[in-house]
């Protein structure tokens, strides 16, 4: 099969609809520590959908509320800014992909992955002093240019599963030799084209760097995330694996097993509340 | 899930991960997380 030329992916890119504006506002507030809840709360509600998905999710057993939430301004005030932020950001960009016939691929694993890469990441942030949204971000997004690849070029996708499953390799492997391109660059195109911030670009383009000696501390906040997602084993992929660890990376991440074990317990508690997004 | 499973389902997990020294790290940290004996 032909390689995937790059001019033809960026077109593909340039042609994905653009992230609503809600999306937008959702995460350049990100960037701004000043941001009054009545403007967030302002915002979500732009899209009714969104609003009730938020709703849905403050009202579940996980957060366990005496009474119901009926605005996002009482679940902003119940739960807090930057869970209400991280839900509806999480729902949106799940949105932006929905649908489609793109029926032998399961999305489900997929996010249930970035949602746990996304709560890892958040969880490492204040051992290496980055922004804990940007974190989640790019944890949530670092495997984007998958779905890229998914939804823009169906039957090469499938012929990379198929290369997979011949040759038992990582799907990153399978990319590269049947695509020529891996998901780590289309996801940096992609944040490229939708002008997220450098840094959140640049852990999508190196997450599978062979070493992390020379990497940001969110590209190795996201490169922990994923070895430890996929380890904990939460997208319940029955293929799933842990990719190739980059060269350095515990050394680099300098956490004591105590502190990484509590990484880990941690992630899957947030995961049992974040992951409800994907119920309905 | 028992510990046999999750012995089995990591060695799985790690199957192409597992032969390097970070690698074996994780996994090593894995085991003791889900209470298995060292290997």
């Amino acid at each position: 099969m032909k390689h995937i030329m790059l001019d033809e992916m960026l077109r593909r890119i340039h042609n994905l609809p653009s992230l609503s504006t809600v999306v937008m506002e959702l995460l350049a507030s990100m960037n701004q520590d000043d941001v009054h809840v009545g403007t967030l709360a302002q915002t979500i509600a732009q899209d009714q959908a969104l609003t009730a998905k938020t709703l849905r999710l403050a009202n579940s057993s996980f957060y366990g509320m005496a009474r119901q939430i009926t605005t996002i301004q009482d679940a902003i005030t119940i739960l807090g800014f930057r869970t209400v932020r991280s839900v509806a950001t999480t729902a949106a960009l799940i949105g932006t992909f929905a649908g489609g016939p793109y029926t032998r691929f399961n999305f489900a694993p997929f996010w249930r992955h970035a949602i746990a890469a996304a709560v890892c990441a958040r969880e490492l942030a204040p051992y290496l002093n980055i922004n804990p949204e940007h974190a989640y971000t790019a944890g949530l997004l670092h495997d984007i240019g998958r779905l890229v690849l998914v939804t823009q070029f169906q039957p090469q996708y499938e012929a990379t599963m198929a290369y997979r499953a011949e040759h038992d390799c990582h799907l990153l492997e399978a990319e590269r030799a049947v695509l020529g391109v891996d998901h780590a660059q289309v996801g940096h195109a992609l944040t490229q084209h939708w002008k997220f911030p450098q840094v959140i670009q640049q852990a999508l383009a190196e997450h599978h760097a062979t070493s992390s000696h020379d990497v940001s501390a969110l590209t190795l906040a996201v490169m922990a995330a994923d070895a430890i997602a996929h380890a904990l084993d939460l997208s319940l992929d029955a293929d799933d694996l842990v990719a190739p660890v980059p060269a350095g990376l515990w050394h680099r991440l300098g956490l004591d097993e105590t502190t990484l074990q509590l990484v880990f317990e941690n992630t899957e508690t947030q995961f049992a509340g974040a992951s409800l997004i994907l119920n309905g | 899930m028992s510990q046999q499973q999750f012995q089995d389902r990591l060695q799985r997990l790690f199957r192409l991960a597992g032969d390097s020294d970070e690698g074996r790290y994780l996994l090593e940290l894995m085991r003791r997380y889900r209470g298995l004996k060292p290997l």
